[in-house]
């Protein structure tokens, strides 16, 4: 490995930053090797370890310190992989399995309780539809007979729809909710791996 | 290393280095590690949020034809280097009244 080798590596894997600080980044590392000098580039990069580990943690630390303050909506696609970003970091650093292990457990034990809830509420939301359908069809179907059952059953099975439709906005919400929740527990249970990358002290 | 490096302590060797003179992400992260262990990838966050906290400033010189980006102390910066000393001669203090006297009565 060299210098261009590792500084493609680290530009590459950043994914998580913003272009500004992506080249921000580089520009530091850049200017570390060639202030080291040539003759050091070898033994920097021995001490630098792993691009791959610390474009992790950069990622980690950025999503974890504007969890709350991006602009972009809350969207359950976000949560996860806002999740996996952090859980990524936790893997690549140099503490003890067991912790990491443990961290993660509790945070997929987590996203199963929430995926719990969000399937019985989108069940819900999909009931509703195709109840709220079928209602709407047999009313129709007995439109010869009687216009006020007719009435009836459509009325019925707009509501039902309507319910549907409630449940849907309302997973939608809710699982943006949870994996927020769940990416901002996990950088509780990890306060110094993920924002103090490269803590040697004690090991 | 036995004990822990807690981040505020990283921090007040990054301010406390700087408190020197301006430095380079090169000669400061030098500097540090004189002191105490790290990885040279540690400091990076360590300066951007210092950075992002008001207590640092950077800017550019151009050096053998490329450019040195210079880290240096805002007065923000300034008042939580002295800060960080007074809280390290309290505590350095008080650990080693208590480290001594244990030595005292071996």
């Amino acid at each position: 490995m060299n210098k261009q080798e590792f500084l493609s590596e680290l530009k590459q894997k950043l994914g998580r930053l913003p272009q500004a600080e992506q080249q921000d980044v580089i520009e530091y590392y850049n200017e570390y090797f060639e202030d080291a000098g040539i003759e050091n580039e070898q033994s920097v990069l021995a001490e630098l370890g792993c691009a791959d580990s610390i474009a992790k943690r950069l990622n980690a630390s950025y999503v974890v310190k504007n969890i709350d303050s991006s602009e972009q909506p809350q969207t359950p696609r976000r949560g996860m992989r806002d999740i996996f970003t952090v859980v990524a970091a936790v893997f690549a650093a140099p503490i003890a399995l067991p912790l990491a292990l443990s961290a993660v457990i509790v945070a997929v034990s987590l996203a199963f309780a929430a995926a719990a809830v969000l399937l019985s509420v989108l069940l819900t939301c999909v009931a509703g539809f195709v109840c709220g359908i079928a209602l709407i069809v047999v009313g129709i179907s007995v439109a010869a007979t009687s216009v006020g059952t007719t009435l009836l059953f459509a009325g019925g099975g707009l509501v039902l729809i309507s319910f549907g439709v409630a449940a849907g906005v309302l997973v939608t919400w809710l699982s943006g909710l949870c994996f927020n929740l769940i990416a901002k527990m996990m950088s509780r249970i990890l306060p110094k791996n993920s924002q103090d990358p490269n803590m040697q002290g004690g090991e | 290393m036995t004990f822990q490096l807690g981040a505020s302590l990283l921090d007040a060797c990054v301010l406390a280095a700087l408190a020197q003179g301006d430095a380079y992400g090169y000669v400061l992260t030098q500097k540090v590690k004189a002191a105490i262990e790290i990885s040279e990838s540690t400091l990076y966050p360590v300066l951007r949020r210092l950075q992002a906290d008001g207590c640092l400033a950077t800017y550019d010189q151009p050096f053998q034809g490329r450019n040195r980006r210079y880290y240096n102390l805002t007065p923000l910066g300034s008042a939580r280097a002295a800060q960080f000393n007074a809280e390290w001669e309290i505590f350095k203090t008080r650990i080693d009244a208590l480290l001594r006297e244990d030595e005292a009565h071996e």
